[in-house]
């Protein structure tokens, strides 16, 4: 009985799941109030007592690796690697723009995983559903809402555009009315209910080799203040 | 017996000790960036932020090994909550509420500026107290009396830069690269310190530091006297600010009578400030500790010294604490 936890904290959202073999066992998602440095650790933990699983009995921890936030998957990426390390068990690192397509793979036609990167721009990956999951057909990249919506055009429609960032620049995609349709409110977020669900299919590596996916070069303006 | 797993990554240290009951170090790893932030002339917060990312764990395991230690000999975690850069804090706070979690011990969050004032007590337990301990860093400069461990009252602190700022500062203007602190203590060694008279800012004026003034009469006079010798520059600016810290730290402990002076913070590994500090402390008759340089700059032990002591005092820090970047040290009224 293998219980794996599952962790998204990529975009606004915070998402924890736990599961087994005979599936979801607890779940838990904020949308709002505090961030996820003051969240996650007590959502873990409430996770794993609803669903009675000790923390200590974990096997495998799950986390999405982004792209996304980079405040969040500090926090999201930092306790899965402190997890794993202390309990001596693999941890998986998923893709965000994987997870928000996941969601969608019953969708009949291609997916765009959008999600919000801040500072006008936006990640995103073009996915076609397959029996069982969703194969990835553009890699993902950055973008601005203006390139975006130039590069959703160019992909050709139909498509199901999925996420934050979607949600966003909804104005913009609407340009491309008839090509390019908008997932409903529940789908915005990369879910750890989602992610429970592909670990299994994840590959498992040490804890020390996991990084976040940031596709941004860092910003490197000089911060003065506190050493 | 206490032994604290603590984790220290409030700007661009990645540090991790085993500290038993708030005195012995069992280990301590410290993994600097600084070739990391070289480049840039100064710690650069998302750069930071990615590198504790990756060391973390590795130091972790690196500082459990030392110590000898397995999980099951440990009574808590602790991690520097602030102040600091937040997407570093963030780091070493999660995954200390982690180990927290996964060992089923207690969470206890730090106060950094804390830590650098009960570092002293790692290396002399027997500090005569009260004492007036200046602290001074690249984020913070003050004179703090410490009456007994954990209460404190700030006597003085600087209205604009940072001592370590301002040596950051020149020695980028200078030209020499960073961080500042050591290559000017090191090119002062043969500059004459008296050669330029630059100003030393709130002589004489309580407790406060100014810096910036000083910083500004530097550039000035390099631009007017371009063929100035830099190493009488980095001497008589380095002069500039040790005296105004001696002077006011000294002043500090004659007024409230402390037995010992003790200085902290990475701007207290500077050669020229330990040696002035110790020889007006000689001077009235006071007892002077200098730390050693490893324990004046950032590193995780100072933590583990202040969660025993927290631990002791308030308990444990629930999970959903935050890590905030400006948090203040509680000081007595
Ligand atoms: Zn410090």
């Amino acid at each position: 009985m293998t219980a794996t936890l599952s962790i998204s904290t990529s975009t606004s959202q915070v998402s924890v799941a736990v599961s087994n073999s005979d599936g979801l066992l607890a779940s838990f998602v904020a949308n709002a109030g505090r961030r996820h440095g003051e969240t996650l650790a007590p959502a873990i933990r409430a996770a794993c007592d609803i669903s009675g699983v000790e923390i200590a009995a974990l096997d495998k921890v799950a986390v999405d690796v982004g792209p996304g936030l980079f405040t969040g998957l500090r926090v999201g990426v930092a306790t899965a690697k402190a997890l794993g390390q202390a309990l001596g068990i693999p941890v998986a690192g998923a893709s965000s723009l994987e997870l928000l397509a996941f969601a969608c793979r019953h969708s009949t036609c291609p997916v765009a995983a959008i999600v919000d990167a801040r500072r006008g721009e936006v990640f995103w990956e073009i996915y076609q559903p397959v029996p069982g999951g969703v194969l990835s057909t553009r890699p993902p990249a950055v973008a601005t809402p203006q390139a975006l919506v130039e590069g959703l055009e160019s992909a050709g429609g139909p498509l199901l555009a999925v996420g934050d960032g979607a949600r966003r620049y909804a104005g913009e995609i609407s340009a491309l009315a008839g090509l390019v349709e908008i997932a409903p409110e529940a789908f915005d977020h990369p879910s750890a209910s989602v992610l429970a669900l592909l670990s299994e299919r994840l590959e498992a590596v040490n804890p020390t080799g996991l990084v976040p996916r940031y596709l941004r070069a860092p910003d490197v303006r000089i911060g003065w203040e506190t050493r | 017996m206490t032994s604290i797993l603590a984790i220290e990554t409030s700007c661009d240290e990645t540090a991790a000790a085993v500290v038993v009951d708030g005195r012995n170090i069992a280990s301590s790893v410290v993994s600097s960036q600084v070739d990391l932030h070289a480049r840039f002339g100064g710690v650069v917060p998302e750069v930071a932020g990615r590198a504790h990312i990756e060391l973390l764990t590795p130091v972790v395991a690196e500082a459990l090994e030392r110590a000898g230690t397995t999980p099951a000999g440990l009574d808590a975690v602790a991690a520097t909550l602030g102040p600091g850069l937040i997407g570093s804090l963030l780091v070493g706070v999660s995954a200390a509420k982690a180990y927290s979690l996964a060992w089923g011990v207690p969470f206890v969050g730090v106060n950094h500026m804390e830590g650098h004032l009960h570092a002293a007590f790692l290396e002399d337990p027997e500090m005569a107290l009260p004492a007036v301990v200046l602290l001074v860093s690249g984020g913070h400069t003050m004179i703090v009396h410490m009456s007994s461990e954990g209460h404190y009252r700030l006597i003085g602190a600087t209205i604009d830069d940072a001592a370590g700022e301002a040596f950051d500062k020149v020695a980028r203007f200078l030209g020499l690269g960073y961080p500042g602190g050591p290559l000017i203590d090191k090119l002062a060694t043969s500059g004459d310190p008296t050669a330029i008279a630059f100003p030393r800012g709130l002589r004489g004026q309580g407790y406060d530091f100014s810096f910036s003034g000083l910083k500004t009469s530097v550039v000035n006079y390099v631009r007017k006297n371009p063929d100035v010798d830099v190493a009488d520059v980095a001497a008589s600016f380095q002069a500039a600010v040790v005296d105004v810290l001696v002077e006011k730290a000294r002043a500090a402990a004659a007024a409230l009578d402390a037995k010992s002076i003790c200085i902290g913070g990475g701007v207290a590994a500077n050669s020229a400030l330990r040696s002035s500090i110790a020889a007006a402390a000689a001077a009235d008759g006071r007892a002077c500790f200098l730390p050693s340089r490893a324990m004046c700059t950032d590193n995780a032990a100072m933590v583990g010294a202040t969660a025993w002591y927290r631990l002791r005092t308030d308990g444990p820090t629930p999970l959903d604490a935050a890590a905030d970047p400006n948090l203040a040290i509680r000081f007595d009224a």
